[in-house]
């Protein structure tokens, strides 16, 4: 408002016209005017109320009132597509195929509103943005799938969702670029920075949808993830496809970031083995150390004499240890003898390691 | 005449007055804008002005924790025989009454994904009622996606059509307001309320799935789907907000369809290999207990569900099921 402030001007240059008009008027240049005690008080007054409107609204626009919806952004009819700026990956609607609808795109304020509580899934993973898609055969709409591509912020956050998400015992995708597994109505793949996931209405549907991703496939970037700790794992006693990558909180533990799980098959059963990466032995000794004990101060008791160290968590056993700059061990198992069996076979595997061997450090978590 | 002349300071003052009048007039205007749009209450985007949303109860007298198990058979001979177990539909509809089924169609997923509510077990639901003598039968949900794709491509719009009911799809204009006692979550909440203006019973029918945020995705979680808003929020407090809607809403009967089991990657699922065939249906008057008895499908204990514990920690059911008379029936 500056209301106040003219009109203290426009004050000051009626008084000097005034004078000016006068017969006693003495020739100079028109001045401010000072205002009177009166209108000082009523300025101040003004400006103060003024400031205090504007106190109000800022402070409450800290004031997150859920149930309030401004106009710009509601949907209390939630599903409302969004604007879709780019055709981006989907654009493409091959021959054969009919769109059923415009691409959807979402970012990580709106993926709930697609796929509501597993949004969490990717955003934590590093999700930079979702499209998807429906088509269906043109000479049989009831066969119809649809596309869902994740683009995450790297290669190694696109496979941590796809193989946080894998169906165990799933046919892998043939050979080519990228990694991937076929279900009966679905496909899903992890290329680059992208997750596909291609779901069918019907397994009939199928043929259609394996054409799509294999055209799909062929356009996106390849960009190798950096997945090295795979080969970390015993070959003869590991499936690479039941490899897991957690980016955070693994086990919920927040100090376990980059954790890759597998699942090792043993003569006493199978159990989930696992492994991290650190910058150096100092650090995996410590790390393997920060587990063990928060194990223990949520309730687990340390394991006596156990080799690898084990804590016994309500009847499950974690054992831990530290072999060169890998933090290693196995998770949840309800059998001892088969969490100290698995533990140690991971560690003499990694012992015999040639890059690990070279660093020499055999220290474990003890 | 100089400055400081009285004639001169009197109309320099009425003068003045004006312009205080104009300027205040244009604060009172400004301010009155800034709490327009500042409004605790969602009416801006209601409409005219909602009176706050009550839920009734839809409970039948004499039908208290009355549940049922059974399996094997198809899904909608599965459904049929648990009503018969505990006395049929005609135990809790009565004839002349308007019924509201809550189903979830969450997602604009096809049926086999088993994200949703089997039209199946929709059209045997339906059927069941009008048989038992309903004037009326409503289908609705609030879907996480857009909600006339949900219905069609999830198969419940033409499974309710087919079977005589109305689907009624959500628009803005239906929500009002809601505030649940006690609670920190559903303080004037936007709920879908213009579908249960009038209606005698309210049948929740859900899948029974794993979910990421909850664990679990059975009867309780259903109501999510009376909400609206942005319901997002709720994320971080999923399990306190699944206790309330379970306070929030006292149905008739519960249906878990069991049929398939979302055993993982819920609760979108997307592969058959996510599914398995637990062949179970559960109906109860008391979701809390048509819970308990769903997780086990899941291969988990109701312990392990924080709202479930919540929900019947504050008097919304039972979690002691093998205390409960529950009947039960196999199917071949």
């Amino acid at each position: 408002m500056l209301v106040v402030p003219v009109m203290v001007h426009r004050q000051g240059i009626s008084r000097g016209m005034e004078a000016a008009n006068s017969k006693t008027v003495i020739r100079h240049a028109p001045t401010l005017a000072s205002p009177g005690p009166v209108e000082r008080v009523v300025a101040v007054g003004v400006l103060v109320l003024l400031a205090a409107i504007a106190g109000a609204v800022w402070r409450a626009s800290f004031h997150l009132n859920p149930a309030v919806e401004l106009a710009s952004t509601l949907q209390l009819v939630p599903g409302a597509r969004p604007a879709v700026v780019e055709p981006g990956w989907l654009g493409t609607v091959p021959t054969g195929l009919a769109a059923m609808g415009a691409v959807e795109r979402f970012d990580s304020e709106s993926l709930s509103e697609k796929i509501d509580g597993k949004a969490e899934l990717y955003v934590e993973a590093g999700f930079a943005s979702l499209e998807s898609r429906r088509l269906s055969v043109d000479s049989n709409p009831a066969l119809w799938f649809e596309a869902l591509l994740f683009t995450m912020q790297t290669p190694r956050a696109a496979y941590a969702v796809y193989s946080a998400q894998r169906r165990p015992g799933a046919a892998n995708l043939p050979s080519g670029t990228g990694e991937g597994y076929g279900s009966g109505n679905g496909l899903f793949l992890t290329q680059g920075r992208q997750y596909v996931e291609i779901i069918a209405a019907d397994p009939a549907a199928m043929t259609a949808a394996n054409a799509y991703l294999a055209d799909l496939r062929a356009r996106l970037p390849i960009e190798a993830a950096a997945l090295g700790e795979r080969d970390l794992f015993p070959p003869d006693l590991v499936d690479a496809s039941s490899c897991t990558l957690i980016p955070e909180n693994a086990f919920g533990c927040d100090r376990l970031a980059n954790v890759m799980t597998a699942v090792m098959r043993l003569p006493g059963g199978t159990c989930t083995v696992f492994v991290s990466l650190r910058d150096s032995p100092a650090e995996a000794r410590e790390l393997a150390g920060a587990y063990l004990a928060f194990l223990v101060t949520n309730g687990g008791q340390a394991v006596a004499d156990a080799d690898p160290p084990q804590v016994d968590l309500y009847g499950f056993r974690d054992a831990v240890f530290a072999e060169g700059r890998i933090v290693g061990g196995v998770h949840e198992v309800a059998d001892g003898a088969l969490a100290t069996d698995a533990a140690r076979r991971l560690r003499t595997y990694l012992q015999e390691l040639p890059a690990l061997a070279a660093e020499g450090s055999t220290h474990d978590a003890r | 005449m100089t400055p400081g002349d009285s004639t001169g300071s009197a109309m320099d003052r009425r003068e003045f007055t004006r312009r205080a009048v104009c300027a205040g007039a244009g604060v009172a205007v400004a301010s009155w804008l800034g709490l327009r749009f500042h409004r605790e209450s969602p009416e801006a985007t209601t409409g005219a002005a909602s009176p706050d949303f009550t839920f009734g109860d839809y409970r039948t007298q004499g039908t208290e924790g009355r549940t049922s198990v059974v399996t094997g058979g198809d899904r909608a001979g599965a459904v049929q025989r648990a009503l018969e177990l505990i006395g049929g539909m005609q135990a809790f509809v009565r004839p002349g009454e308007r019924v509201l089924i809550k189903v979830n169609a969450a997602f604009a997923t096809p049926p086999i994904v088993g994200a949703t509510t089997h039209p199946d077990a929709l059209t045997a639901v339906i059927a069941a009622c009008r048989a038992a003598g309903a004037r009326e039968v409503l289908v609705t949900d609030n879907p996480i996606n857009d909600p006339a794709m949900c219905f069609r491509l999830t198969g419940i719009a033409a499974a309710a059509e087919r079977a005589g009911a109305r689907v009624v799809v959500p628009a803005t204009r239906m929500f009002r307001p809601f505030t649940l006692a006690g609670s920190t979550l559903l303080n004037q909440w936007p709920v879908l309320a213009a579908p249960l203006e009038g209606i005698d019973r309210v049948i929740g029918l859900a899948p029974v799935k794993d979910h990421h945020r909850s664990g679990a995705s059975m009867s309780l979680k259903n109501w999510y789907g009376l909400l609206g808003g942005r319901r997002n929020v709720f994320h971080q407090d999923v399990h306190a907000l699944i206790s309330d809607l379970a306070a929030m809403v006292r149905p008739t009967l519960v249906i878990l369809d069991g049929t398939e089991t979302m055993m993982r990657n819920g609760p979108t699922g997307g592969s058959t290999e996510d599914l398995k065939p637990t062949r179970t249906v559960v109906v109860s008057s008391d979701p809390v207990a048509a819970d308990a008895l769903g997780v086990t499908l899941l291969d988990r204990r109701a312990e392990d569900l924080a709202y479930l514990v919540q929900a019947a920690a504050r008097g919304a059911g039972r979690l002691d099921v093998d205390r409960m008379d529950v009947k039960r029936a196999a199917l071949a």
